[in-house]
């Protein structure tokens, strides 16, 4: 166990489906319009009249993360703090309402204060104005696996000296109407705190580590990549695979067999839009004590990320 | 009361401004000043300007944003630009 092991020492969440990361409802779907988030309540009265839906939530999960972690963040200098942020659909419906705009009134009707925000970048930069994060910041958009490949990539900046703390997680917002995928739209947000083992005060609530790859180029390759994952970890007892079972090429399948090779059961669940439910999950299951567990979500395009969760153990009944 | 056909309603305009500016309407004194006393920004500048374009008809250039530094001062130059369009 390594002094820089990253460790995760707070969650915050914001979702239709609750708020406690440990009793979070993750069975079927839910309504992604705006109607369950109190922005007054989460982040003051004022001041986000011009932020949209999916800034508003990230920045409230990052105002429970970072409480959560007992403002641990805080206590670093401002350019060691960095963050790693997946989204699908943050802006989707922000770009939609831009380009009737556009197309309509004209350009010069569009909002000079929400304007900003048709860079999708500019999600996790207002969390960083907010939070002093100024080491570094980035969004990631792979479909589906952007929230999990936000640890990865968060991981890999903090391991190259870029920042010690870091802030990962995902945030989605409803698609528009009229898009095929309105239906499976998500909402809300989850931001992870990982600092190392070393410097954090707070009791950890366990560990992550993510492994991304694409198949089937990676295929001959996965025995190697679970090898590498699971390796110096307890075996986790479970797997759980967002994915699509109607997707033409049978990720699901591969995956589901490949872990079997490595002894682990896995159940499947439909993806929804976006990047967040895998990331729900992850924060159930750190939120709650237990043994480890494989969280995966893959992409129709052949993407996969695969993230080994070690909650902290359950305490010891003897 | 102001009986000109071209006059604008100064309590319409009180709700405009807190509306974009996200301030309750007693907040929206006569002569609070936005950018010191409201906390104006240049963002919110130009929201106001495309709110007031829209509501009034009117064109706003920014010299015009410059002089509309209080609600008074605001209502003065819409009253104007209305009464010139």
């Amino acid at each position: 166990m390594s002094a820089n092991e990253l460790v995760v020492t707070g969650i915050g969440v914001v979702s239709p489906r609750g708020c406690d990361p440990a009793a979070l409802d993750l069975e079927g779907a839910v309504p992604a319009d705006d109607a369950w988030f109190d922005v007054a309540a989460e982040l003051g009265p004022r001041g986000y009249k011009y932020v949209p839906p999916s800034c508003r939530y990230l920045l409230a999960a990052t105002r429970r993360a970072v409480a959560d972690a007992g403002g641990s963040p805080a206590a670093v200098p401002e350019a060691e703090r960095g963050m790693a942020v997946g989204t699908n659909s943050g802006i989707a419906a922000l770009i939609d309402g831009m380009d009737a705009t556009v197309t309509g009134p004209g350009a010069e009707r569009l909002s000079p204060a929400t304007a900003p925000y048709f860079s999708i970048n500019t999600l996790a930069g207002r969390v960083a104005m907010d939070h002093g994060v100024k080491g570094w910041n980035l969004t990631l958009t792979s479909p589906r696996t952007a929230g999990l490949e936000a640890l990865l990539a968060g991981a890999r900046a903090v391991a190259a000296g870029r920042s010690t703390v870091l802030l990962a997680g995902s945030t989605e917002a409803a698609l528009p109407d009229h898009h095929p995928a309105h239906a499976a739209s998500e909402a809300g947000a989850v931001v992870l705190v990982l600092e190392p083992r070393g410097r954090a005060a707070a009791a950890p609530y366990g560990t992550c580590r993510t492994a991304v790859f694409s198949l089937p180029a990676a295929e001959p390759q996965l025995d190697e990549i679970l090898i590498r994952l699971l390796k110096d970890a307890p075996a986790p007892d479970s797997a759980l695979l967002v994915t699509d079972a109607t997707d033409a090429s049978p990720l699901g399948a591969v995956l589901a067999d490949a872990l079997r090779r490595f002894g682990v059961p896995a159940d499947t669940v439909p993806p929804a839009a976006g990047t967040l439910l895998p990331m729900l999950h992850l924060a159930r299951t750190l939120g709650r004590p237990g043994p480890p567990r494989l969280l995966a979500t893959t992409s129709p395009d052949g993407a996969c990320a695969l993230t080994l969760a070690r909650p902290r153990h359950l305490p010891d009944r003897t | 009361m102001n009986t000109d056909s071209t006059a604008i309603d100064l309590e319409d305009l009180r709700t405009t401004i807190a509306e974009v500016l996200e301030l309750d309407t007693e907040e929206v004194t006569d002569d609070a000043r936005f950018v010191q006393d409201l906390g104006v920004d240049s963002l919110l500048a130009l929201e106001m300007q495309i709110a007031l374009e829209e509501q009034y008809g009117v064109h706003l250039t920014e010299a015009d944003l410059g002089e509309a530094t209080t609600l008074r001062a605001t209502y003065d130059l819409v009253t104007r630009k209305v009464a010139a369009a």
